[in-house]
């Protein structure tokens, strides 16, 4: 009996030394998150100008990384069903194929998403450039009811808080705890600035690394002159001059202001931000409201003079008479538009989920 | 002899202990040590250089209305270069944008003259100033890519003035007719020279603004002419170019 009980106190002590091991071994101190980013230097492509990164958005390795796992990430809608990427899919040069964009919710927006590139260099947001900043743009979609609709940024910032995953990219980006809609907006918008097309074949034609068919030469000389006069507003390198026209497109009254709306300036009214034609073979369909499908439709507007109104841009100096391009000559243009692809920035692989 | 030798040793030790600078402090070469006036003082003037373009000496912005001729015109953009602004033949600024849709002003520094006789600068951009990469500035300087002012024509150029503007030419209050002018290349480029009489004082600073009466811009020319917009020596763009040179007075 004696025996036995001393072998039950040995047994004893023995699974009681075993569980304080393994109590030991789950004690041993978790790595610590730390707060060390890494500054990404944005070196602009040959023939850009320095980007606009603003100072209190420094772009880091981890800025951009959770920019893009948000951009990617339905958990900023209302039912977690769509994401920033379902409306702006790389494969359309961040933009996608419908002429407006079905919501979360159903709802069916009014204006064409808008491709997302070379932002860095951008002055303004949104069709009627409603915001100047990409910090500020990034903000908009989440809560609006045709697009992310979600109740509140709090709410969205209370699921992004209890995720396992979330709380430390947000420490390694931002080195904050109780991290808000503005660092989700940051994040989004250095991602955003990461989107840099520069590699198409009319970039390597003016760095003089390839040439470009005769179709397309003759495509350039309509599109650089005054005989086109596309270069006004779609100006190399960007193909956009960042400004707001109206192209002649509707009479007044117009169904949609555009600028004017957020301006309350009636001479603003029909004005509507100019698009980067960069990749435009991927953008289709074309302006603010997309009702061109092709590139076809899109010339033979322009070549038709467009409508007169009180705010048409002067630039649109041949409203009421037309360019009087020939049917090779608008074939040509086209060609030397598609000169705009950069599938290297459609395939590029860092931008991807 | 002894009070000879000792009037000569204490005019020796007193041009020895005076020393020659300025001695005024509010020169930017205030010697502290001086103790002799020298005529070497030299000031730094703050002047607040205003731009403004104006219809009937009346301040005029961005769709303002003018008339010339019997015709009406509705200004939409108007931009130009100023280069190498000199007062008194000083240069106190390198290069400016005026953009109408812009605060058109900045604060400089004029050295030494309290008073401005002739002020005097470049309507367009040097040939050096135009030979510039846009892309080596920074967005918010005035030969920034950004500022939408470069085209890579043949060859390239910075368009010195960017008048777009609509015409009424029917007189009925409807602005109908785009007359827009892109006027560029180094050949354009044109010297203006005001002579002016302005004091500056040194704790208040001088206000100088430099406008141009729009209306003159269109004096002679055929509205209806196709001109390109990107204009070399073409006769419309030389018109253009010297209205606009005429057009200027310091108010």
């Amino acid at each position: 009996m004696r025996f036995i009980f001393n072998k039950l106190i040995t047994s004893t002590i023995c699974i009681l030394l075993i569980s304080c091991e393994r109590d030991i071994a789950v004690e041993i101190p978790i790595e610590p998150v730390l707060y060390n980013p890494t500054f990404v230097e944005f070196i602009s492509p040959i023939g850009f100008p320095p980007a606009n990164i603003p100072f209190d958005n420094p772009m880091t390795e981890e800025g951009i990384s959770l920019g893009k796992k948000l951009f990617n990430d339905p958990i900023l809608s209302v039912n977690n069903q769509q994401a920033c990427v379902n409306c702006h899919l790389q494969e359309f040069s961040f933009t996608d194929p419908l002429q407006f964009s079905v919501g979360t919710s159903g709802s069916i927006g009014h204006r064409n998403s808008m491709a997302l590139v070379n932002l860095a260099w951008g002055t303004s947001n949104f069709w009627d450039g409603s915001t100047s900043s990409l910090e500020e743009q990034a903000l908009d979609p989440v809560t609006s009811p045709i697009e992310l609709h979600s109740i509140s940024w709090g709410q969205v910032i209370d699921e992004i808080k209890n995720t396992e995953v979330y709380p430390d990219l947000f420490y390694k980006a931002f080195g904050v705890v109780d991290f808000d809609s503005t660092h989700v907006a940051k994040a989004i918008a250095q991602f955003e600035r990461s989107l840099v097309s520069a590699q198409s074949k009319f970039d390597l034609y003016v760095q003089r690394k390839t040439n470009l068919t005769d179709s397309e030469l003759r495509g350039m000389e309509i599109y650089m002159t005054e005989k086109g006069d596309c270069f006004h507003c779609h100006s190399y390198p960007f193909m956009t001059n960042h400004d707001f026209h109206n192209n002649g497109l509707d009479s007044e009254p117009f169904t949609d202001n555009g600028l004017g709306d957020f301006t309350g300036e009636i001479l603003d009214n029909g004005k509507f931000k100019t698009p980067t034609l960069r990749n435009i073979a991927f953008t289709a369909p074309y302006m603010h409201d997309g009702r061109f499908a092709t590139l076809e439709e899109v010339v033979e507007h322009y070549n038709s003079g467009g409508i007169e109104s009180s705010t048409v841009d002067p630039l649109m100096k041949h409203v009421g008479k037309g360019l009087g391009l020939t049917e090779q000559e608008k074939t040509d243009l086209v060609k030397f538009m598609l000169t705009f692809t950069d599938t290297a920035f459609i395939n590029n692989p860092i931008y991807q989920p | 002899m002894i009070k000879y030798l000792y009037l000569l040793f204490c005019v020796v030790l007193w041009s020895s202990c005076s020393e020659s600078g300025c001695t005024d402090p509010s020169a930017i070469n205030f010697d502290i040590e001086a103790n002799k006036e020298d005529g070497s003082c030299e000031y730094l003037f703050p002047v607040k250089i205003n731009f403004v373009v104006t219809e009937n000496g009346r301040t005029m912005n961005v769709y303002g209305t003018y008339e010339n001729s019997d015709i009406s015109y509705r200004l939409e953009t108007f931009k130009y270069y100023l280069s190498h602004l000199k007062f008194n033949n000083n240069k106190v600024a390198d290069v400016f944008l005026y953009d109408a849709e812009s605060d058109n002003n900045f604060i400089l520094t004029h050295h030494n003259n309290n008073i401005i006789n002739t002020i005097e600068f470049g309507l367009g951009l040097t040939e050096s100033q135009n030979d510039s990469d846009p892309t080596t500035f920074v967005s918010t300087h005035p030969l920034s890519f950004a500022q939408n002012t470069y085209w890579y024509m043949t060859p390239p150029s910075y368009i010195f003035v960017m008048v777009e503007q609509k015409a009424d030419t029917l007189g009925n209050g409807v602005y109908n007719i785009p007359i827009s002018y892109h006027l560029a290349h180094n050949d354009l480029y044109r010297h203006v020279q005001k002579e002016v009489n302005i004091n500056l004082a040194l704790t208040d600073t001088m206000e100088v603004t430099i406008a141009i009466e729009l209306p003159n811009l269109m004096n002679k020319v055929d509205y209806s002419e196709n001109v390109p917009h990107i204009s070399e020596s073409t006769p419309t763009a030389n018109l253009l170019m010297n209205n606009l040179t005429d057009a200027f007075y310091i108010q």
